[in-house]
This record gives C-alpha cells, sequence and structure tokens, in this order.
C-alpha cells in the first residue's frame, strides 16, 4: 500500500508539473495573435491489471487539446479575406479621391478659364493680348488634362505593381503550407497533435486568405488542400501552384493572374478572385479606375473635337480657316485606344480664328426695316469667291439670290424668318437670317470679310461651346461635375463597405477568440489551482513516507 | 462568455482609433474652413459645389461681356448728345445766313463757323472705343469707310459694343427725304423752288417730274410733266409766285420770278453722307458769286438735310439708349444672381464653424474618456493577487 502511496503520489505530481507548464505556455503566449490555448486533458490512469483495482491508479496527462472550433475559424477565414479585399480597395479609392482633391485647381477650373479667355477675345478680337491670353490658357487646359491622366496612369501602375508584391506573397505562403502539409501527418502519426504546428498552419492560411480567397479541405491524415473558390487548385498534397501577375495575352497593358499548376496553367478570372487584396486592387483597377478614366477621355475628346469643329468654321485674321487647336495623343491608359493625352497645337495670335468669312450687309439705300438677325454656317469652309446680293422684288413676298456658286436663285418666295437660302440648297456655305420687315427693292450683299481680324462671331460661337452639349450630351462643366460626383460616390461607398466588412470580420474574429483565446485570469486560477495540486501530492509523499518510517520503527529493534 | 485578454484590449484600443481619426477629420475642416474639401467627402455636395463654381464663372464672364457694352454704349450715347447739338448750332448758323442784309463777308464768317462744326462732327464719327477700334463701326484701320460693322458681345451676342453709324453718318435721305427739288442748271431767271413737303403719301408715285414755266414775263404759265411716264399731269396754268401746288401728293412751292423756259426737277430722294452735307452748304456759302435765289435754294435742301440728320441721331440714340438699358439690366441680373450662387456654393462646401468646434470639443472628452478606461484594464488582475 505504501508503495501505491507512492506511486499515486509521484504521480499527482508528475500531472501538476505537466499542467503547470501548459499554463506557463498558456500565459507566455496570451499576446500572440492566433494562438490557440491548450489544456491539458487529465484523466484517471489505467492500471496494469485492466483497471480493476479497489482503490483507482491515480491521474494521468492523456494530451494537451487545442481549443479550436473550425466552423468559427473558417468563417473568419472568409470574412476576413473578404475585409482585406474592401481595404484595400477603399485605400486605393481615397488616393483616386486625392486626384479630383482641390476645386479651384482642377479641371473644371481650368475650362472655365479657357472659355473666359475666349470670351475676352470676343469682348476684343482685335486685341493680340487676348489672342495670346486664350491660346495660352487652351494650352493650360491640356496640361491639366494631362496631369490628372497621368495620375490616373500611376494608379494603375501602382496597382499593377501591388498584384505583382502579393502574387510573389502567395507563392511564399503556398511553400510555408505545402512545408506544413508534409510535417503534420508525420507527427500526428504518433499519436499526439501537433498544436505547434497546427497554429503556424492556421497563421499561414489566414495570412493566404487575405491575399486571395481560398477554400480548404481537411483530410484524415490531417493534410490540408486548398483551392481557389472557382476549383483551381493552389496546393494538392505536395504540389503547390505558383501565381503570377503577367500582361494578358488580349492586352498587354492589362494584367491578369496565371496560375500555373505543374506544366498547366489557367488565368484566374476576376469573378473567381472576389477577396483578397489581390482582388481588391483587380476590382479597383477593372471596376473604378477603368470607367473613370474612361469618362474622362470621354470628355477630353468631347472638348477637343467641339473646339476643333468651331474653330473651322471661322477664319483667323488672314482669312484662312481655322486650324486645329487641339490634338490627342496615344495615351498609356486603359482601355486600349483611350487617349489623355491632350496637346494644345501651337497658334500664332493672328491664327485664332474668330471672324466668319462671310460678312452680309444691307445696302444703304434700304427703306425697309429689315436688318441682318444671324449669319449661320450650313457647311465650311464658305465660298466668298464671288460676292452674293439677295435683292427683294416688289412686293417684297419674293426674293432673288445673284452670284451663288451653285446657280442663282431667282423669284422665290420669302417666309418672314425664313433662313436663305433654304435647305436643302448649300450655295456658298452659309445662311442668312433677317428680322424685320424688307421693303420692295431693299438689297443685302453678301461679301468677304474684309477685315476677320477685328470680328467675333466665331469667337462668340467657340465661347458658346461652354454651353453645348459636348460631353455626352451634358455640357463640359456637367460633364465634369458628374464625374467628381462619381468618383465621390465609388470613394463613399468603397470606405462604407470597407467600414461594414471590417466590422463582421472584427466580430468573427471576436468569437474565435472567445473559443481560443488566453484569459489572464482564467490562466492564474489555474496556477494556483495545480500549484495546490502539486504540494497535495508532494503532502501525499511526506504521508507515505512517514507511514514507512512508522514501519520501520514498529518492526525495528 | 469568456472575455479572451489580447484581443478584448485590442479591440478598446480600436474605439480610441477611431476616435483619434474624427479628431484629425474634425480639426481640419475647422482649419480649413471646408466641410467637403475631396469628392469622397459628400459625392452629391462636391458634384453640386462644382456646377456652382462653374456657374459663377459664367456669370463673371457674361458681366465683363455686359459692362465692355454698357461702357461703350454710354460714350456712344455722348458723342450722339454732342452730334445733336452740333448740328442744333449748323442749323441755327444756316438760318442766319438766310438773312438777305448779309455780305459775302459774313457768310464768308457763318462758312467758317461751320467748318469747326464740320470737324467736330468728323471727330465725332471716329469716336474710338478704347482698343483702336471705332464706337461707330467696329474696323480700326478703315476710318470713316469702316462703318458699318457691328460688333456685338456677350452670350449669343446679346449686347451690341458698337453702334452701326451708316444711316446716320452715311445714307442721310436727300431732301424732305421723300423726294428733291432742283432747279435747272440753265435756267435764266432768278426763281427757286422750296424744299417741298408730302402732302399725301397715298398717292405719291416715286416718278421724275418736271415743272416748266412758260409764257411770258408778266404772264407766266406753269405746266407740270411726269418724265417717267410722259403723262402731262398738269396742263399749261397761270403762274402767280409765289405758287403752291400740289403734283400726286408732293407740295411744292415756287418763289421769285423765274423766266419762261426755265425748268425745275423733282427726284426721288437718294442717300448722302452727313459730311457730304455739310461741305455742300460751306460751299454755297462761300460761293460769293451765287445769285441770291439759288443760295435761298441750296438753303432750303441743307435746313431739310439738317432735319433729316437731326432725326437720324434722334433714331440712332435711341437704339443706343435701349442697349444701354439691356447691358445695366444683365449687369443688375448677374450681380443678384452671382450672390445667389455665391451663397448655394458656401452652404454646400463649408463647414459650419461653430458646428465643428462643438464636436471637436465633445470628441475631445469622449477620448479622454476612453483613454482613461483603457489605461485601468490592466490594473484588475488576479496575477496581481496571488501570493
Amino acid at each position: 500500500m505504501t508503495v501505491s502511496l507512492l506511486q499515486l503520489g509521484l504521480g499527482g505530481m508528475a500531472a501538476a508539473q505537466g499542467a503547470l507548464a501548459n499554463t506557463a505556455n498558456n500565459i507566455a503566449n496570451a499576446n500572440t495573435p492566433d494562438y490557440a490555448r491548450r489544456d491539458v486533458v487529465l484523466a484517471t490512469a489505467a492500471g496494469a491489471a485492466g483497471g480493476a483495482s479497489l482503490f483507482g491508479n491515480g491521474v494521468q496527462v492523456e494530451g494537451v487539446r487545442r481549443s479550436y472550433d473550425q466552423f468559427l475559424a473558417g468563417a473568419l477565414q472568409g470574412l476576413s479575406s473578404q475585409s482585406a479585399a474592401d481595404r484595400t480597395r477603399a485605400q486605393a479609392l481615397d488616393q483616386l479621391d486625392a486626384v479630383f482633391a482641390d476645386a479651384d485647381l482642377g479641371l473644371g477650373a481650368a475650362m472655365d478659364q479657357a472659355f473666359g479667355a475666349l470670351g475676352d477675345v470676343a469682348n476684343r478680337p482685335a486685341d493680340a493680348a487676348a489672342r495670346q491670353l486664350a491660346l495660352a490658357r487652351i494650352d493650360q487646359l491640356a496640361r491639366r488634362f494631362n496631369t490628372v491622366g497621368q495620375q490616373l496612369a500611376t494608379l494603375e501602375a501602382q496597382g499593377q505593381a501591388r498584384l505583382q508584391a502579393d502574387a510573389a506573397q502567395v507563392n511564399a505562403r503556398l511553400s510555408e503550407l505545402r512545408q506544413l502539409n508534409a510535417q503534420i501527418p508525420a507527427l500526428s502519426a504518433a499519436g499526439q497533435a501537433p498544436n505547434d504546428l497546427l497554429d503556424q498552419r492556421d497563421r499561414a492560411l489566414l495570412a493566404l486568405g487575405e491575399l486571395l480567397p481560398v477554400h480548404t479541405v481537411t483530410n484524415a491524415d490531417g493534410t490540408l488542400h486548398i483551392y481557389t473558390p472557382a476549383g483551381a487548385p493552389l496546393l494538392v498534397e505536395q504540389t503547390a501552384s505558383t501565381l503570377e501577375a503577367a500582361p494578358l495575352p488580349g492586352d498587354p497593358r492589362q494584367l491578369g493572374l496565371r496560375l500555373q499548376t505543374g506544366s498547366a496553367s489557367q488565368w484566374l478570372t476576376t469573378d473567381a478572385l472576389v477577396g483578397g487584396s489581390l482582388g481588391g486592387t483587380l476590382a479597383f483597377l477593372g471596376q473604378d479606375l477603368a470607367p473613370i478614366a474612361s469618362l474622362l477621355d470621354a470628355l477630353a475628346r468631347g472638348l477637343a473635337d467641339g473646339l476643333n469643329a468651331a474653330h473651322a468654321q471661322g477664319v483667323d485674321a488672314t482669312g484662312q480657316p481655322g486650324q486645329a487647336l487641339l490634338a490627342h495623343d496615344a495615351g498609356t491608359l486603359r482601355p486600349p485606344g483611350a487617349a489623355i493625352s491632350l496637346r494644345a497645337l501651337s497658334l500664332a495670335p493672328a491664327q485664332l480664328a474668330t471672324g466668319v468669312a462671310a460678312l452680309a450687309q444691307p445696302a444703304l439705300g434700304n427703306t425697309g426695316s429689315a436688318r441682318v438677325a444671324r449669319l449661320d454656317i450650313a457647311q465650311a469652309p464658305l465660298d466668298v469667291s464671288q460676292p452674293v446680293a439677295l435683292v427683294f422684288a416688289d412686293p417684297p413676298t419674293q426674293y432673288s439670290l445673284t452670284g451663288l456658286p451653285g446657280g442663282d436663285l431667282l423669284n422665290q418666295p420669302y417666309t418672314p424668318g425664313q433662313a436663305l437660302p433654304p435647305p436643302p440648297a448649300t450655295g456658298a456655305g452659309w445662311r442668312l437670317l433677317l428680322t424685320g420687315t424688307p421693303a420692295a427693292g431693299d438689297r443685302f450683299d453678301i461679301t468677304r470679310n474684309p477685315a476677320p481680324g477685328a470680328d467675333n462671331r466665331n469667337a462668340l460661337a467657340l465661347q458658346a461651346l461652354a454651353r453645348q452639349p459636348l460631353a455626352d450630351g451634358a455640357t463640359p462643366a456637367q460633364g465634369y461635375a458628374a464625374l467628381v460626383g462619381e468618383v465621390g460616390g465609388r470613394v463613399q461607398s468603397g470606405r462604407d463597405q470597407a467600414g461594414v466588412s471590417e466590422r463582421l470580420a472584427g466580430e468573427a474574429r471576436q468569437r474565435k477568440a472567445q473559443v481560443s483565446g488566453v484569459n489572464l485570469d482564467e490562466e492564474a486560477a489555474a496556477l494556483l489551482r495545480h500549484q495546490q495540486a502539486y504540494q497535495a501530492c508532494a503532502r501525499v509523499l511526506q504521508t507515505s513516507q512517514s507511514l514507512f518510517d512508522a514501519l520501520l520503527s514498529a518492526t525495528g529493534r | 462568455m469568456r472575455v479572451p485578454t489580447f484581443h478584448s484590449s485590442t479591440h478598446q484600443f480600436q474605439a480610441i482609433e477611431d476616435r483619434l481619426a474624427r479628431q484629425a477629420r474634425l480639426s481640419e475642416q475647422v482649419a480649413t474652413g471646408l466641410r467637403v474639401t475631396r469628392p469622397g467627402d459628400d459625392p452629391l455636395a462636391a458634384a453640386q459645389a462644382e456646377l456652382s463654381r462653374s456657374e459663377l464663372a459664367t456669370l463673371g464672364r457674361e458681366q465683363r461681356a455686359a459692362r465692355l457694352a454698357q461702357g461703350l454704349m454710354a460714350s456712344a450715347d455722348e458723342a450722339l448728345s454732342r452730334g445733336t447739338g452740333a448740328l442744333q448750332s449748323a442749323r441755327e448758323l444756316l438760318v442766319a445766313a438766310g438773312n438777305g442784309s448779309y455780305s459775302a463777308q459774313d457768310r464768308h464768317s457763318l462758312a467758317t463757323q461751320l467748318r469747326a462744326i464740320r470737324e467736330e462732327l468728323r471727330a465725332l464719327i471716329a469716336t474710338p472705343d478704347g482698343a483702336g477700334g471705332f464706337v461707330f463701326g467696329a474696323d480700326a484701320g478703315q476710318g470713316e469707310a469702316g462703318l458699318g460693322l457691328a460688333l456685338r458681345v456677350g452670350e449669343d451676342g446679346c449686347h451690341a459694343a458698337s453702334v452701326d453709324g451708316r444711316a446716320a453718318f452715311l445714307a442721310l435721305p436727300e431732301g424732305n427725304g421723300v423726294f428733291t427739288t432742283a432747279s435747272a442748271a440753265g435756267n435764266a431767271g432768278s426763281g427757286w423752288i422750296g424744299a417741298g413737303s408730302v402732302a399725301d403719301p397715298a398717292a405719291l408715285t416715286g416718278h421724275r417730274y418736271t415743272l416748266t414755266v412758260g409764257g411770258a414775263p408778266g404772264a407766266l404759265t406753269l405746266a407740270v410733266q411726269d418724265v417717267d411716264t410722259g403723262v402731262t399731269v398738269q396742263p399749261a396754268q397761270p403762274l402767280t409766285l409765289p405758287a403752291e401746288l400740289t403734283v400726286d401728293g408732293q407740295r411744292l412751292r415756287l418763289e421769285g420770278t423765274p423766266a419762261p423756259g426755265d425748268t425745275f426737277d423733282i427726284a426721288p430722294a437718294g442717300r448722302q453722307g452727313l459730311l457730304p452735307l455739310v461741305d455742300g452748304a460751306i460751299a454755297w456759302l462761300e460761293d460769293a458769286a451765287l445769285p441770291a435765289h439759288l443760295r435761298h435754294e441750296h438753303l432750303g435742301l441743307s435746313l431739310a438735310g439738317l432735319d433729316r440728320a437731326l432725326e437720324a441721331f434722334s433714331l440712332l440714340r435711341s437704339q443706343v439708349g435701349s442697349e444701354q438699358g439691356r447691358a445695366e439690366a444683365t449687369l443688375l441680373e448677374g450681380e443678384s444672381r452671382t450672390l445667389a450662387v455665391t451663397a448655394r456654393r458656401s452652404q454646400l462646401q463649408d463647414a459650419d464653424l461653430a458646428e465643428a468646434v462643438s464636436s471637436l470639443q465633445s470628441n475631445q472628452a469622449g477620448l479622454e474618456a476612453a483613454l482613461k478606461a483603457y489605461a485601468s484594464i490592466g490594473q484588475l488582475s488576479l496575477m496581481r493577487l496571488l501570493p
């Protein structure tokens, strides 16, 4: 019996020692993130003779159990993946936000200054300083567009660099997981779960999940198979795939993600990658940056085409038709062919086409009240090689146009407010509109403009472009305001989404920590408990010793 | 429910971080005075503020054009008022020249005064617009010949920046505006015909007529023939001078003593320039050899011409006045609209400073409380109580 007392005491002390060691390990790892708390599993010791002894055989440590709920861990995996994606997208959108930050230095202000300068030229068409300023402001507008385009291109480059860096990170994690896949089954076969390795694998899996969304399958022998949500294999047994960011075959300027498994490779589509920072970056590049860039491009093209078209309808101070003011060059931003690269062509101040080639004047002897309201341009360039005369017959319900390039129009009926020559006749390319009532014999002469440098009619048309629907049916100012609103809306929604998914991931982390986290007070209580148990078992040994002493003194001489 | 130590302390610190972030955002708002600096702060307000800014720039552009138009129309109006004064003094000079007791010397001095008025009128026609051009005709460098190219500025050319002065300076109607009268060159007698007036506008034909004096001295007759149709409108009738007759709606007056065989021509009125009109008046004033009866005739025509000029100036002035009124209305409306749009822009993007400062202070208090709470977490622990 004393022998068994000794055994019992020793057994208890050993168990308490093991429990204390485990508690110490828990306390030491209290601040280690993603550490799963360990519990010692104490059980009554099995006896040598099949466990049928009267008083029991003491306690033994059966093993160390890791507090881990795979369902909670799985939920955290998915939510943290989503949160990483939203966070990456929100950060990139914040940078996009900064591009459109200062309203007074933005594109809208540059457009207004350009139109304002054109208005000043319309006020004083013969002033060379006003013309020079107008050309300078148009140049400034082109540069401002280019600056914004450049900033968008920089954001794209940063996103692509991030794709490459994250793909390299994925490969590193996969190789780490592959090594663990080799080690864990070997140690599990010995009977005890390799808790540290399992913790390490959890950590690596969570880090991988923050890069791209994964699905995992745990096998009976403890190995893990990892797939993308679409089913592409990332890690199967000992075969780890390699991920790289490579230019797409269809469009070398875009980067896509290619998964190489052995000798086969496949492209991961954006639909499959809804999660992780890779998914977030791809979402930003494809769904946010590309549409904003093409909106900007549409605005730039509309403005350039509108200005060039209106300028070409007029003539400059030397009588030459207006040349192009702005040119687009091929840019570096998606989609292919998108040109956010405007260039203001260098024109001399005298080459600003402020005038119209033809001038309509009433003759001095007119007795009626008819006056020239407008000379519209139906087809540029105008043919001013010969003067055209508009004469009203007696009574003035008929008119004749003589000198038109396509042939004279004689004795045509006249309706007040009618454009002459009436469509579809093109005549010399212009259409004349009169106000008032002509008298019999009234005459209007349409001749070449003798001083186009002092004529401001085309400058008025250029200034009026600010109210024309140049940007997909909206005026330039409305188009830019819509662009700003679009950017702001995306930024705000990205921020909100990131906030929501961060909160969800935080709650999942909390639920997991409730099961797996270390509570120092709990460990302190365990320390106390096992310390007492150790002391009690030591006291058992002491009792066994005193029993033996008593026996010896009783039988000794 | 278990409370894991590590997780709960990081979770509590998150609240402090959120407070710090909000503090930073609020102090930026207070420092810049703007609630919306980036589109992401408030997308709708950012877009609307952008539109307001653009509208302010457009209004500024329109104001510049309207101000230019108003200034130019004011100087045109002032020039025309001076011109009207000059024309009236010219008229007075000519009326004085009709005094029969004046000698050639007196008329010559009147002509000199008329020359001075002519120079004044010439300078007025070339009133500069401050940018190398002329108010009455936009083309610099062509002088009087450039009159007529009217410059319009502003949105859709709604304001006039120069005035078409041709009707007043280049194309005045001759005579009474409808027809002119003249003695034929070879007349022997000393009769003259007045400028005439319109008796019945409906009866006007626009044809040329010839009045022929026939008969014998002392028993003169007058016949009127329509030159264009060849019809004799009035056969020879006894003529007593001074004679007033009406031919096809045109009232004519013959005075003096014409000789038999004298003819007088009536023709539809053409156009003459203002300066040639004044030059004509100076010419006959200085012509000492001009017979008195022809002087009377030229006086009548010049006076009629000056009356036409005064009418044209008055018409032009009313046009200038209406343009000026339009420019001023645009300026006033633009000012009030600018104020409204500026207020709207401020409402959209400016920070309510009182609200921001009070939020800042309440956030500060919350931050202090959170920091104190965090510091006290570690105080209570079973670890401290273990022996």
